[in-house]
């Protein structure tokens, strides 16, 4: 199940930024590109998912665009300054080339890397690149070798000429309100727009509903991976333990043999000295 | 003919230890076989659920684990050599 983009609620402020849990200010604060702890006191959480409201709204959308454009994300030119945030968030790419002056400032603005207006392009770049953490960027390395050898596996897997990129079409699915009643008539109009406002509306309520149903999905599944790799962890464990009884057990057997041939050799070696003597005798 | 209790006691683990747990191994495979595969949609999706948690199971996270049991089993193996060299 999957909501479309609409679907969204563009701005928690509606639903009350205070009013949400803390797990889902983690949640949503990650998703606009914050790196937050899940056991971080609440006012921290809501300062900074403030403070990143706040630089949304400073920030030009034509350069968050840029930035979504540059790195070939699937956006609609009307999304709103909260969903490009999103996509942006999701962007782990550190090949700046392409990238507009507006959109690198935004990016690393939306980085978290402080710039200033007359900062040169190069020096950002090489900031934004020290801001990358080692492990982001051993996995984006791990991808780009991942990528190289799959691409050279899959025919066709890496065009020569990447292809112009393209916006997703707008959402025009209702005519507006003139057309309807030149279309259908005064009555007739109205109400087929009302029609479509309330199907929007419906439409709009069970996409949220979906949505927090594909969240809840998510959570049963991972307690679930949590319950296997637990089982596995436990299974591995009787395993080593019962490998360590083995040898200790072993060990003991070994020392019984090695008791038993010395004691078992010590009347042969008797018997054989007492052998000799007599034959010396004689 | 030599009696040797150890020895006796050796045997008779290893005979009843081996039995217990391929009765045991074999019982639980048979009874998760059973209901995995009866007939019913319940039992198709969760065999097929169980079939990608199976394939999304990250080995890394047991790296550590399956390295120190392979190091148990190469020790256990040279102690049984011991035993044939004493």
């Amino acid at each position: 199940m999957n909501g479309s983009e609409n679907s969204q609620p563009d701005d928690k402020a509606s639903t009350g930024l205070a009013d949400l849990p803390n797990d889902e200010l983690v949640r949503y604060g990650t998703e606009l590109g914050l790196k937050l702890r899940e056991n971080a006191p609440r006012g921290e959480l809501l300062r900074v998912i403030r403070q990143r409201q706040e630089l949304l709204v400073e920030l030009d959308r034509q350069a968050m665009l840029d930035v979504c454009v540059w790195a070939r994300r699937p956006v609609r030119q009307s999304a709103s300054k909260e969903q490009l945030a999103r996509e942006i968030a999701l962007i782990g790419k550190m090949d700046f080339a392409g990238l507009s002056r507006p959109g690198l400032i935004t990016l690393a603005k939306l980085r978290g890397v402080e710039t200033s207006r007359d900062e040169p392009d190069e020096q950002i770049k090489s900031r934004l690149r020290r801001a990358e953490s080692i492990s982001d960027m051993l996995r984006r390395k791990r991808r780009a070798v991942e990528a190289a050898v799959v691409a050279k596996l899959v025919p066709g897997g890496s065009p020569d000429e990447p292809k112009e990129y393209r916006f997703l079409p707008e959402n025009h699915a209702h005519p507006d309100l003139k057309e309807q009643i030149a279309q259908d008539g005064l009555v007739g109009g109205i109400a087929s727009k009302l029609r479509g406002v309330a199907d929007d509306y419906v439409a709009r309520k069970l996409d949220e509903i979906e949505h927090r149903i594909d969240r809840k999905l998510d959570e049963i599944d991972g307690r679930l991976q949590e319950w296997r790799d637990r089982e596995i962890a436990n299974r591995l464990r009787i395993i080593k333990i019962t490998l360590v009884a083995s040898i200790l057990v072993l060990l003991l057997s070994l020392g019984y043999k090695y008791m038993d041939r010395l004691v078992g050799s010590a009347p042969a070696a008797q018997g054989r000295q007492g052998a000799a003597s007599v034959a010396t005798r004689d | 003919m030599d009696f040797d209790l150890f020895y006796l006691f050796r045997y008779f683990l290893c005979v009843v230890c081996t039995i217990y747990a391929a009765a045991r191994t074999g019982q639980t495979l048979l009874r998760w076989q059973q209901w995995l595969w009866a007939d019913g949609r319940s039992q198709a999706l969760v065999r097929r659920y169980l079939m990608a948690q199976l394939v999304r199971v990250r080995l890394r996270r047991f790296g550590f684990d399956v390295l120190q049991i392979i190091v148990l089993l190469a020790v256990f193996w040279q102690v049984i050599l011991l035993h044939e060299r004493i």
